[in-house]
């Protein structure tokens, strides 16, 4: 997937840009990756370490990782959709990364809490089928929108001249996403928090822990 | 927590699920003992009490469908990957995008 935009990108580079040469294209990609690799690094550590002293010395419910790494998300979207300047656009990449680090860091702690860890591996297994589905719902929502604002040209290349318009539809439709996964992780909170509180109130009167 | 009145006395009683699963109650960063350090006989006489360990039966496999947690978590993690992805699959795209957009 990442592969095949890197080349439309190309292509779109050359036909509006033919000054631009490849490397120079390739660079401009390339401070994004590395953005987005740097900001998920962070956002793992954070998370890894940061839920732990969340659960065992704050006694908070571990969704509370989730609500923020979908706050972060929306975050990322709201920036997405609203700079127009490739300038700022380092913004979305390293939020972005922030915020998909921040939810693998946590993910399978999680899946070990609801799951129990003896099936671990099996259940985190499961639940990677996700993001490929997910993962390729979203391209496709992006690669639609994108080519609903293209010419198709007489060469066959589909060109969008547009800007931040060519894509702004496809982060409005993930910023609401985002929201709808605040509420949800909001909803695992409560849900997780009402399980914390009835397994205390089965802890003998002696027990602080 | 029931309460048995037994010749006068109130006395309270916990239920303790399956004492046996101590494998549950074992967390991943314990606060009295080091790693590599763990006693198979302290374990054991551990009850599963702690407030956040893991208090059910292990589930994996097709009993996983049967689970409300299932579904929440594997949305939850669908939807926030699959908005985290088409950001990082496009982001290079978007960049040209503009530039070409701003020339």
């Amino acid at each position: 997937m990442n592969f095949s935009h890197s080349l439309q990108s190309k292509a779109l580079w050359r036909s509006y840009a033919p000054d631009a040469t490849e490397e120079y294209i390739t660079r401009r990609q390339l401070i994004h990756v590395s953005l987005i690799s740097c900001f998920s690094f962070l956002g793992r550590l954070l998370s890894g370490i940061g839920s732990d002293i969340l659960v065992k010395r704050m006694h908070k419910s571990r969704f509370w990782c989730l609500v923020g790494s979908s706050s972060v998300f929306t975050l990322a979207q709201f920036a997405g959709f609203s700079i127009s300047n490739p300038n700022w656009l380092w913004i979305l990449s390293s939020v972005s990364g922030l915020g998909y680090g921040f939810l693998f860091g946590v993910y399978p702690a999680l899946i070990a809490d609801a799951f129990g860890v003896s099936g671990l591996s099996a259940n985190w297994g499961f639940m990677t089928i996700a993001p490929v589905i997910f993962g390729d719902i979203f391209n496709l929502l992006y690669g639609t929108i994108y080519d609903a604002h293209s010419k198709l040209l007489p060469s066959g290349e589909r060109v969008c001249g547009d800007g931040l318009n060519c894509y702004r539809a496809s982060y409005v439709v993930t910023f609401i996403c985002a929201v709808v996964g605040i509420a949800g992780a909001l909803a695992a909170v409560y849900r997780d928090s009402s399980k914390i509180k009835a397994k205390r109130e089965m802890v003998p009167s002696g027990r602080t822990d | 927590v029931h309460i048995l009145s037994t010749a006068g006395i109130t006395q309270e009683t916990v239920d303790v699920p399956n004492a046996g699963l101590s494998d549950e109650a074992a967390s991943l960063l314990s606060d009295d003992s080091l790693p590599g350090d763990i006693d198979a006989e302290q374990e054991a006489l551990k009850e599963p009490g702690g407030v956040n360990h893991s208090y059910r039966p292990d589930v994996t496999g097709l009993q996983l469908l049967r689970t409300a947690d299932f579904y929440l978590l594997f949305t939850m993690l669908g939807l926030l990957t699959g908005i985290g992805l088409m950001t990082i699959n496009n982001v290079g795209n978007d960049v040209s995008l503009m530039k070409n957009h701003s020339l």
